[in-house]
């Protein structure tokens, strides 16, 4: 066990999966010589070399397609978007050719391949750069979808989304890419898809989150926790496949629920949260669940007025005492 | 082929009775013809058809009561004559079964597009079974409650018509549930509708503490000593409803002062020699003081909202407690505080005219903010009157009456003197600031001429 930062949990996950299968290898703008924007794949090129550290053309269609192309005839990529806001370019090869490409082979092509790079909001990067689009993927047949919220949950998922045979999309977020914590040295230390985790045990209202939502929810429920007032925290680490019964199971025990994202409200994957919760535990619920979510507009830029767009543990606390009252 | 519903006539208005079809079954009926007339709570309406048809099948008979939302008639194509044939379709108009002796149309389920009443189970819980209590979750009759506390409520057999409601909106919440089952009571807590005045919505769970208290759920019944039952009337129901809310979650308090009625008297007396339509009675001028007073006091124009905040309204507009046969109603006269004596006057007079004729409609008695209720005419000398939630208070006005009084020199003066006694709601007001109310409603009466400006 070693302390370490969630972005160096994310490097020694690639490094160590690169280390026990010659197939896997990384591709993406700056990933080699300037070792990444965010320094997550810092030194990777001297230890692995260029055939495995490829840096590529600013293209992300191009480095979505050759990452696909590759998966597809054996190969196990880990290709880098700078952030997640420039994969827009590449929709194309991701939805119609990534996720979709099993299905249409009739399971005769695999497509394991990884996507990756930093996704959320924040940091005054404004309309283009600071939005969390986790529920386009989500929406998508054909994708994992993980989003994991510390360092130790950073290295086992990725080390599993390399193993998996399926197109992962693997979003970190800049935002935790300085949060430390204790991660395991086993180079089998997997996790599993679709086990949520509880990350604190309550009995009044079940939150619901995933990535930077989960810190957030946890500040949240630390502040209602001296009101009396004890949460749930469940940290779903995946939002495709979704845990639903460790949801549903929190539920039944606390009634309430508030399901919390930074992306929009409005058709974000909190409604999806919502709506299942709704569909399996309707009995259980002892007020409708609540949502919290980013406000419905393009990022603004100005420090004040991003910081009303983003929701905060403030809005979690509000949310809570709503479905509680 | 179109269905007849009992239509919600007033954000209260929850159910209906058919007091008149004027219509039988096999009659043509155009479109916007008036059909039947409905008693709801608070008046008898008409109910027109929207499309023109033939009155296929009456299904809820004269007299019978139903909840908003029913089938009341079914009204085929013009060409389809009575019983329907098979040009109806799916919809067997002669299979429509008669009313059921709780005023629930039991229709089969193959009707496909009406929902299927859960028959009225006996209940050993229920209180007062004849006087229409219902099973919750019925149509037409929705209790709100969360899924968890229905499903409590079932475990527990604890009816949840009986219970009352906490959570938003008077949702009956898990808490409410165990509260009643524990004590017989649930914990009573003021959830009126802001926006509807004489709304029944908000009376509800009132009238289930009332219920709840009368006879916990534990203790059967006690047969009762002979006599008669009288179904009370719907208006005598809302009545019921309505003060029970007030009087069990409106901490209330009173206040009474005197006040000298002579030269509002002698004003009275000028204002009205050439009256023609309708003189300006002593009623009025005393709403027109309260107007004003309400502008003065804003305090007491205001609310305690079900979020718990206070809401002061911005106008004034103050109903007028009207007793007519079996109950009482009260019209509220509209912007007080912008209009002038003489047009407070003739709207009041409107306004009690259609009272005493069952013709008021829901916008004439909804969005008080005040009340005045006047027995002065009845000889009372003084009395308190119960709030009419959501306000804050009412005005209870007595006779205005020649007595000697004791001067300033300690001569004996005979003056015109009336008590009023303001009820008003702890929560918003405070001894004070109910005195200050009433004093300015006293500088108004005592120096009327201000009150024409």
């Amino acid at each position: 066990m070693a302390t370490m930062r969630y972005q160096q949990a994310i490097r020694l996950a690639m490094t160590e999966e690169m280390e026990r299968d010659p197939n896997v290898y990384i591709l993406g703008e700056e990933v080699g010589q300037y070792q990444g924007t965010y320094r997550v794949t810092e030194g990777m090129l001297q230890k692995f070399g260029p055939e495995r550290v490829v840096d590529t053309p600013i293209s992300e269609i191009g480095i979505a397609g050759m990452a696909t192309g590759s998966a597809m005839v054996g190969l196990r990529p880990v290709a880098e978007f700078m952030t997640w806001s420039f994969a827009l370019e590449a929709m194309d090869q991701l939805v119609n050719h990534a996720a979709k490409i099993t299905y249409m082979s009739g399971g005769r092509i695999q497509c394991p391949v990884v996507f990756r790079g930093p996704a959320g909001v924040g940091t005054q990067l404004s309309a283009q750069h600071s939005q969390s689009m986790e529920s386009w993927y989500a929406h998508t047949p054909g994708f994992k979808v993980v989003m994991p919220a510390f360092p130790d949950d950073a290295k086992g998922l990725l080390k599993t989304a390399i193993r998996e045979n399926n197109p992962v999309i693997f979003m970190e977020h800049a935002g935790l890419y300085g949060v430390q914590g204790d991660v395991p040295d086993d180079t089998e230390f997997l996790v599993p898809f679709g086990q949520a985790k509880i990350r604190r045990e309550g009995t009044h209202c079940t939150l619901v989150a995933y990535s930077r939502g989960v810190h957030i929810c946890l500040k949240a429920a630390e502040a209602l926790a001296k009101e009396g007032i004890e949460c749930e925290v469940v940290d779903l680490r995946t939002l495709v496949p979704l845990d639903t019964e460790t949801i549903l199971t929190s539920v039944r025990k606390t009634h309430h629920a508030v399901v919390m994202h930074e992306e929009w409200k409005n058709v974000g994957f909190g409604a999806e949260l919502s709506a299942r919760i709704h569909e399996g535990a309707f009995d259980d619920l002892d007020a409708p669940v609540e949502r919290v979510g980013g406000a419905d507009v393009p990022m603004p830029y100005a420090k004040n007025l991003e910081r009303a767009a983003i929701p905060t543990d403030a809005d979690v606390i509000a949310a809570v005492k709503k479905t509680l009252a | 082929m179109a269905e007849i519903r009992m239509p919600k006539m007033g954000d209260g208005m929850e159910e209906g009775t058919i007091n008149v079809w004027h219509k039988k079954e096999g009659d043509m009926v155009t479109s916007g013809e008036v059909i039947a007339e409905v008693e709801t709570d608070k008046a008898n309406v008409e109910i027109s058809a929207y499309e023109t048809g033939t009155l296929s099948k009456i299904v809820v008979a004269q007299g019978q009561t139903v909840p908003v939302g029913e089938v009341i008639a079914i009204l085929g194509d013009a060409a389809v004559t009575n019983g329907g044939n098979g040009k109806n379709g799916s919809h067997a108009v002669s299979d429509a079964k008669p009313v059921s002796s709780e005023g629930v149309a039991d229709y089969s389920a193959e009707e496909g597009t009406t929902t299927p009443v859960v028959p009225e189970k006996a209940e050993p819980t229920l209180v007062n079974a004849s006087a229409g209590t219902r099973v919750s979750g019925e149509e037409g009759e929705r209790v709100k409650s969360s899924p968890l506390a229905r499903r409590i409520a079932e475990d527990l057999g604890v009816d949840l018509a009986a219970i009352s409601g906490t959570g938003p909106n008077g949702r009956i919440k898990e808490s409410d549930v165990r509260a009643f089952a524990d004590k017989g009571v649930a914990a009573p807590k003021l959830r009126p509708a802001v926006e509807s005045v004489v709304s029944t919505v908000s009376a509800k769970p009132a009238v289930e503490v009332a219920r709840a208290a009368a006879v916990s759920p534990m203790t059967p019944m006690q047969p009762v000593a002979a006599g008669e039952d009288i179904k009370p009337t719907k208006m005598r129901e809302a009545i019921a409803r309505r003060t029970v809310l007030s009087k069990t979650t409106i901490p209330h308090f009173y206040v009474t002062m005197i006040v000298e009625m002579d030269r509002a008297l002698a004003l009275l007396k000028e204002l009205n020699v050439d009256a023609t339509d309708g003189k300006i009675t002593v009623n009025d001028i005393i709403v027109k003081a309260c107007a004003v007073a309400l502008g003065k006091c804003p305090e007491v124009n205001s609310t305690w909202t079900p979020e718990g905040m206070i809401h002061r309204y911005a106008e004034a507009n103050i109903g007028i407690a009207v007793g007519i046969e079996d109950g009482l109603i009260i019209p509220v006269v509209r912007d007080c505080h912008t209009k002038p004596l003489r047009t407070i006057s003739s709207d009041a007079k409107a306004l009690i005219v259609k009272a005493k004729n069952n013709q008021l409609v829901p916008s004439d008695y909804s969005g008080g903010t005040f009340t005045v209720s006047n027995l002065g005419m009845m000889g009372a000398d003084e009395f308190i009157a119960l709030i009419n939630p959501p306000e804050a208070a009412i005005l209870a006005v007595g006779a205005a009456v020649r007595e000697p009084v004791v001067g300033a020199n300690d001569e004996i003066k005979i003056k015109t003197r009336m008590k009023i006694t303001l009820s008003a709601d702890h929560r918003l007001l405070d001894g004070v600031s109910g005195a200050k109310f009433l004093q300015e409603v006293k500088k108004g009466l005592e120096a009327p001429f201000s009150l024409l400006s």
